[in-house]
C-alpha cells in the first residue's frame, strides 16, 4: 500500500512538474533557431548576395569561428518569426532582429562578436564607436554596392560612405590641389581605417610621417641635412586633405616659407609686386623658393645643407 | 604593364571558362565608346585619370562559387592608365587571396620644353657649340654679352622639343588571409609600386648665383611594402603581432646638368656640368604587438608597442663638379656616406568603458619618439653653386622629435536625447636641436548632442589649447660666429607659444519623408601669442549645406553649397647683411592673406519612364585668395619705393557639368548615352604663363635670369560624349 501511494505521489509530482513546465514554456515563449535556409523561403535575394560573401562561407566553415555562423548568428533565432508567417502585427514577428530598428551600440555588438580582429582590433577605441556610429551607416550587408562587394559598403565607393558625414573634407577634395581621390584613384580608406587604429586620427599607420612615406617613400631619408618640420610632421606645411596651393601646400610659396624664415639671406625680402618684375622674379614665380632649394625635404648631398641639391 | 594585363585576360579567360564546367558566374560589364576634346592643351583635365577616345571597358565584375569555394574578378578602365583590376579567391573561411594590379597618372604638364637633351637617364647635356658661344659672351661683361646670350638662348628655347612632365604609378598588392582555427588569424601582405616619368627639377647653378635652370628629373623608382601580422583571440583576450619592411629603390641617384652659360669649369665663374643628388635609396624595418583586453564595466583596455627603424647609407657625391676648385674629389670628404638611422617607438594604450549606465568615455597615453642616430660628420666647407668653396667646419644636425599625449574623453547621458561630452587632453614635445626644445600643451573641449526629435540630430562642440614652450634658446638664431640670422621675435609657428580655439556645429533634420537637410560650420582660429614675427594668426571658417529632396517616387534632387575663409597675417623684416640683427621696427612688413572657396554641387536623377532614368550632375567650385603686403618704413632696403605693392589676386574656378541618360533595354542590358562639359580658369601669378627664359609680369620684362620649363596652367574647356552599356548576367 505504502509502495503504490509512494508511486502515486511520484507521478502526480512529475504531472504537476511536467504541467507546470510546458505551462511555463507556452506563456512565454522563446524562439529557436531554425536554419539559413527557412530564412531564405521569404528572403531570398538577401539570402544570394549573403551566401556568396564572407559571411555565407563562416556558415559553410563553422569550425573556423566562434558561435553557430547563420542568418540567425545576426538576426537571432527565428522560429517565432517563421511562425508569424508574414504578419507583422504577430508578436513573434518583431522577434527578429532588424537593424534599422536597433541602437548603434546593440547593431555593433553583434558585429564585434564576430568582427574582433583585424582593424577591428581597436574599434571600441574608435571616434566612430565613441560617436555612436553605426556598422550598418556604412555597410550593407545584403545590397550591397560596392565593385567586388569585398567591404560591404551601402555606397559604392569608401570615400561616397565617408564624406556623408564628413562634409568638410568633401569640400577640400574639390580644391585646386587634392589627392586623387575624385577622381578614384585614392579612397578615404587608403589612409584612415574606419575601424580604428593605433595613430592619431584613424590613420593606417602609427604616426602622419610613417604614413605619407608608405607613397612618397622618396622623402623618408634620413638625409644628411634634414629639415626639422619635414621629420617631424609633414602636416607642418602641407594640407593632405587639400588645398589651393601646388602640392596641396597650406599657403603660397614664398610666404609659407617666410613664415618660418626671416633674417637668413633672401628670405626677409618682401616679395611684392615689384620685386616679381626685377631678378628677385624667380623667388616668387614658378616653385617660388623650391626653384633654387628643391630638396628642401632633406639632402644628401656634401653641399646641400641648404637643400639646394 | 602589357604583360600584366595578359595575365589578367588568361586569368578572366579561366575564371569564365571553369565557370562553365561548375556554375554560371554572375556579374556585369560596362563598355562603350567616346569622344572628347579640350580647347587648350592643359593636363589638368587628365591629371590623374586617363579619358580615352574611342571603345574603352569601363567597369567588369565577375563572380562565381561552388561549394566553399568563391572567385571574384572586377576592375575599371581597363587597358589605360589609369586601370584597375583586383581579384579575390576565397575557400571557406580558411584562405583569402586577395590581388589588386592599379595604375595611377599624375601629369602635372603636356606643354613644358626644355632646350636639355637626355643623354642617359639623369644626363642633361646641351650643345658644346651652344655652351662655347655662351661662355664667349660672359667673357664679354657688358650689357652686349648678357643681350646676345638672352637672344640666343630665347632662339633656342623657341624651338626647344617638348618634354612632358608627369609620372606614372603601377601599384601590384598581394593579401593573403588565413584563418586555421576559431583563434587565429594571419594576414600577409606585399605591395609594390613602381613610379616612372619625370618631375620639374630647379637647379640652382649653371647660369650664376642668382640664376637656375630647370629640367625635367627622370623618376625610376620602386617601392615595396611587406607585412605579416598573426592575431590570436582567446575569450576576452586578443594579441597581435607584426612585422614588415619597406624599402625605397631610385634607379636615378643623381641629375647630370650642362652649364648653359660655360663649356669649361671656371673657378669663379661655375662649373661646366654641375651635379646634384637625388632621393637616395633608403629601407625600413618595423614590428608592433598590441595585447587588448575586455574589461568588466563594458570596458576595453588595448596596449600598443611598436617601433620602426630607417636607414640610409647611399653614397656621397663629391662637394662640387668643379675641378678648378679645392675639394672636388672624394678624398675631401669625411666619409664615402653616412649611415643614416632614424628610430621611431610608438606607445599607446588606451582605456574604453562605462563606469556608468550612462558615462562613457576614454582614458589614454600616447608616446612617439622619435630618434635621430645619424652620426654626425664634421665637413670642411660647402660649394653652394661650384663657383668657389668655403671653408669652414660644418656638421649636419640630428633632428629628432618627441610626443606624448595622455587625455581623458567623457560622454554622458543626459536624457534619451541629449548627451554631453568633455575632453581633456595634456601634451608635451620635445625637438631637438631646435631653438624651441620643448613645449606642452592643455586642450579642454566641451560639447553638446541634442535630438529634440526623432529627426533631427543637433550637435555643438568647442575646444580651446593653450601651447607654451618651455625655454627659447636664442644661441639656435646664431651662427658659429655669434652673429644673429634670424631676429629673437621670430617664434615659428609649429614650435611657438599657440592659443587655439575651435567651435563647430552640425544639424541633420529629416524634414518629413520628401527632404532631408543637413548644415555644418567650423570655425577656429590659431593665434602665436609671443610672436612678433612669423606666423601671428590663422583664422579658418567653413559653412557647409546639403539638401535632399525627394519630389516624388521618380525624381530625387540633391545639392549643396559649401563656403571656407582661411585668413593668416604673417609678420617679417627687411634685413641686410650689414644690419643684422636688426630689430628697428621701420623694417617690418606683413601679408594678410584671404583664402575664399565656394563648392557647389547638385545632382538630379529622375525617372522618366519604367526603363528610362536621366540623371544630372552639376560641380562648381571657385578659390580666390587675396594678399594685402604693407610695411612701415619709408625707405625700404635697397631704397626703391615706400610703399607695398600687392601681387595680384589668384583665382581658380571649374565648372564640371555631366548628363546622363540610361535606358533599360532588357532585363539583362542598359544603354546610355552621357554628356560632359568641365570649364577650367585660372589667373595666379605664379603657375600662370610662365616664361621660358626669365619673364614679364604686367608689362615688365625683368633680367632673363632663368631657364623655365613653362609648364604653366592653362583656361581651358572640354567636352565628352559617350555611349555606354550595361550587360548583366
Amino acid at each position: 500500500m505504502r509502495r503504490r501511494l509512494l508511486a502515486f505521489a511520484v507521478l502526480v509530482a512529475c504531472s504537476v512538474f511536467t504541467l507546470a513546465v510546458a505551462r511555463n514554456s507556452f506563456s512565454d515563449p522563446t524562439p529557436q533557431r531554425v536554419g539559413s535556409a527557412a530564412c531564405k523561403e521569404c528572403h531570398d535575394k538577401q539570402y544570394q548576395q549573403y551566401a556568396g560573401s564572407a559571411h555565407g562561407r563562416a556558415e559553410q566553415d563553422a569550425g573556423r569561428v566562434a558561435g553557430d555562423p547563420g542568418c540567425e548568428s545576426c538576426h537571432g533565432p527565428g522560429s517565432l518569426h517563421v511562425q508569424a508567417d508574414g504578419d507583422e502585427n504577430s508578436p513573434g514577428f518583431k522577434t527578429i532582429k532588424r537593424y534599422a530598428k536597433l541602437s548603434a551600440q546593440e547593431a555593433n555588438a553583434t558585429c564585434t562578436g564576430c568582427h574582433k580582429a583585424g582593424d577591428q582590433f581597436y574599434w571600441q577605441h574608435s571616434a566612430h564607436a565613441r560617436k555612436n556610429v553605426s556598422c550598418v551607416s556604412c555597410h550593407n550587408i545584403h545590397d550591397s554596392k560596392d565593385p567586388g562587394h569585398a567591404k560591404l559598403l551601402n555606397q559604392p565607393t569608401t570615400t561616397a560612405v565617408c564624406i556623408t558625414c564628413h562634409k568638410a573634407n568633401h569640400f577640400a577634395l574639390g580644391k585646386t590641389a587634392h589627392m586623387p581621390v575624385a577622381e578614384g584613384e585614392m579612397t578615404c580608406g587608403d589612409c584612415h581605417s574606419p575601424h580604428g587604429s593605433a595613430g592619431p586620427k584613424q590613420i593606417r599607420a602609427l604616426t602622419v610621417n610613417e604614413l605619407c612615406l608608405t607613397c612618397h617613400a622618396d622623402k623618408r631619408g634620413p638625409f644628411l641635412w634634414e629639415h626639422a618640420p619635414v621629420r617631424e610632421n609633414c602636416l607642418n606645411c602641407h594640407e593632405a586633405h587639400g588645398s589651393n596651393n601646388d602640392k596641396v601646400l597650406a599657403a603660397k610659396r614664398p610666404y609659407l616659407c617666410q613664415r618660418c624664415h626671416v633674417a637668413t639671406r633672401h628670405p626677409s625680402t618682401m616679395y611684392d609686386l615689384p620685386d616679381l618684375a626685377n631678378s628677385s622674379g624667380n623667388r616668387s614665380l614658378n616653385r617660388s623658393c623650391t626653384n633654387c632649394h628643391p630638396q628642401l625635404h632633406g639632402s644628401n648631398h656634401p653641399s646641400g645643407h641648404y637643400f639646394t641639391r | 604593364m602589357r604583360a600584366r594585363m595578359i595575365s589578367l585576360m588568361v586569368l578572366a579567360a579561366s575564371l569564365l571558362v571553369a565557370s562553365q564546367s561548375v556554375a554560371q558566374p554572375t556579374g556585369n560589364v560596362t563598355f562603350g565608346s567616346q569622344w572628347w576634346n579640350q580647347s587648350v592643351d592643359e593636363a589638368k583635365l587628365q591629371e590623374f585619370r586617363v579619358i580615352p577616345k574611342g571603345g574603352f571597358l569601363e567597369s567588369y565584375y565577375l563572380t562565381q562559387s561552388k561549394g566553399n569555394l568563391s572567385a571574384a574578378m572586377w576592375g575599371s578602365n581597363a587597358l589605360e592608365e589609369d586601370q584597375r583590376h583586383n581579384l579575390a579567391l576565397s575557400k571557406g573561411l580558411k584562405w583569402r587571396l586577395d590581388a589588386e594590379v592599379s595604375g595611377t597618372p599624375h601629369i602635372f604638364s603636356s606643354i613644358a620644353r626644355s632646350p636639355y637633351y637626355q643623354t642617359s637617364p639623369g644626363v642633361f647635356v646641351l650643345p658644346d657649340s651652344i655652351q662655347r658661344l655662351m661662355q664667349q659672351y660672359a667673357g664679354a661683361g657688358n650689357s652686349a654679352g648678357t643681350n646676345a646670350y638672352t637672344a640666343t638662348l630665347r632662339d633656342l628655347l623657341n624651338g626647344a622639343a617638348g618634354t612632358p612632365l608627369g609620372f606614372q604609378t603601377n601599384t601590384q598588392k598581394l593579401r593573403l588571409r588565413a584563418r586555421q582555427g576559431k583563434q587565429w588569424q594571419f594576414d600577409l601582405a606585399a605591395v609594390r609600386r613602381d613610379r616612372e616619368g619625370s618631375l620639374a627639377f630647379g637647379v640652382p647653378f649653371g647660369i650664376g648665383s642668382a640664376t637656375l635652370a630647370e629640367v625635367a628629373a627622370p623618376i625610376d623608382q620602386r617601392m615595396v611594402d611587406a607585412d605579416a601580422t598573426g592575431v590570436y583571440v582567446n575569450g576576452k583576450h586578443r594579441f597581435m603581432i607584426s612585422g614588415g619592411i619597406s624599402t625605397f629603390e631610385n634607379e636615378v641617384d643623381a641629375l647630370r646638368v650642362d652649364n648653359s652659360r660655360r663649356v669649361t669649369d671656371s673657378a669663379t665663374s661655375g662649373t661646366a656640368v654641375a651635379q646634384l643628388d637625388l632621393w637616395p635609396d633608403n629601407h625600413v624595418v618595423r614590428g608592433r604587438v598590441a595585447y587588448s583586453a575586455q574589461l568588466p564595466k563594458a570596458s576595453t583596455f588595448t596596449a600598443t608597442v611598436g617601433m620602426s627603424k630607417a636607414k640610409q647609407d647611399d653614397n656621397f657625391l663629391p662637394f662640387t663638379s668643379n675641378r678648378l676648385l679645392a675639394y672636388s674629389s672624394m678624398d675631401s670628404l669625411p666619409q664615402k656616406n653616412v649611415e643614416a638611422e632614424v628610430t621611431t617607438i610608438v606607445m599607446d594604450f588606451r582605456l574604453t568603458g562605462r563606469p556608468a549606465s550612462k558615462l562613457y568615455g576614454t582614458l589614454r597615453f600616447r608616446s612617439e619618439d622619435n630618434q635621430n642616430d645619424t652620426p654626425t660628420l664634421d665637413f670642411k666647407g660647402f660649394s653652394p653653386y661650384d663657383q668657389g668653396f668655403t671653408v669652414g667646419v660644418i656638421e649636419n644636425h640630428q633632428f629628432a622629435a618627441s610626443n606624448t599625449n595622455l587625455g581623458l574623453d567623457l560622454d554622458y547621458e543626459l536624457a534619451d536625447w541629449a548627451d554631453v561630452s568633455l575632453l581633456g587632453e595634456h601634451r608635451t614635445r620635445t625637438h631637438e636641436h631646435r631653438e624651441v626644445e620643448e613645449d606642452a600643451e592643455n586642450v579642454f573641449g566641451l560639447g553638446f548632442r541634442l535630438r529634440p526629435l526623432d529627426a533631427v540630430d543637433f550637435s555643438v562642440n568647442w575646444r580651446m589649447g593653450q601651447r607654451r614652450l618651455d625655454t627659447f634658446l636664442e644661441e639656435d638664431y646664431q651662427n658659429a660666429a655669434g652673429l644673429q640670422i634670424e631676429p629673437v621675435g621670430l617664434q615659428r609657428y609649429d614650435v611657438g607659444d599657440r592659443d587655439q580655439n575651435m567651435l563647430n556645429g552640425s544639424l541633420n533634420w529629416t524634414v518629413g519623408p520628401r527632404l532631408d537637410v543637413s548644415v555644418s560650420s567650423s570655425w577656429s582660429k590659431d593665434e602665436y601669442v609671443d610672436a612678433k614675427y612669423g606666423l601671428q594668426d590663422a583664422e579658418n571658417i567653413l559653412l557647409f549645406a546639403e539638401g535632399t529632396i525627394h519630389a516624388s517616387k521618380t525624381f530625387d534632387v540633391s545639392g549643396g553649397y559649401g563656403f571656407g575663409q582661411v585668413k593668416t597675417t604673417m609678420a617679417s623684416s627687411e634685413y641686410s647683411a650689414s644690419s643684422r640683427p636688426d630689430t628697428a621696427s621701420t623694417m617690418d612688413w606683413w601679408i594678410d592673406e584671404q583664402d575664399r572657396n565656394i563648392y557647389v554641387f547638385t545632382n538630379a536623377e529622375w525617372q522618366v519612364k519604367p526603363k528610362l532614368v536621366v540623371k544630372a550632375d552639376y560641380t562648381f567650385s571657385r578659390s580666390l585668395n587675396d594678399y594685402d603686403f604693407s610695411n612701415v618704413t619709408t625707405v625700404r632696403n635697397g631704397s626703391r619705393r615706400a610703399e607695398a605693392i600687392d601681387v595680384p589676386s589668384t583665382f581658380y574656378r571649374s565648372h564640371d557639368v555631366t548628363l546622363e541618360a540610361r535606358w533599360k533595354w532588357t532585363a539583362s542590358m542598359d544603354l546610355a548615352v552621357q554628356g560632359q562639359y568641365v570649364q577650367f580658369d585660372v589667373d595666379d601669378f605664379a603657375v600662370d604663363n610662365i616664361p621660358l627664359l626669365g619673364g614679364s609680369l604686367s608689362g615688365t620684362t625683368f633680367t632673363p635670369n632663368a631657364i623655365y620649363l613653362g609648364d604653366s596652367y592653362r583656361d581651358y574647356t572640354a567636352r565628352r560624349v559617350a555611349v555606354l552599356a550595361t550587360r548583366r548576367f
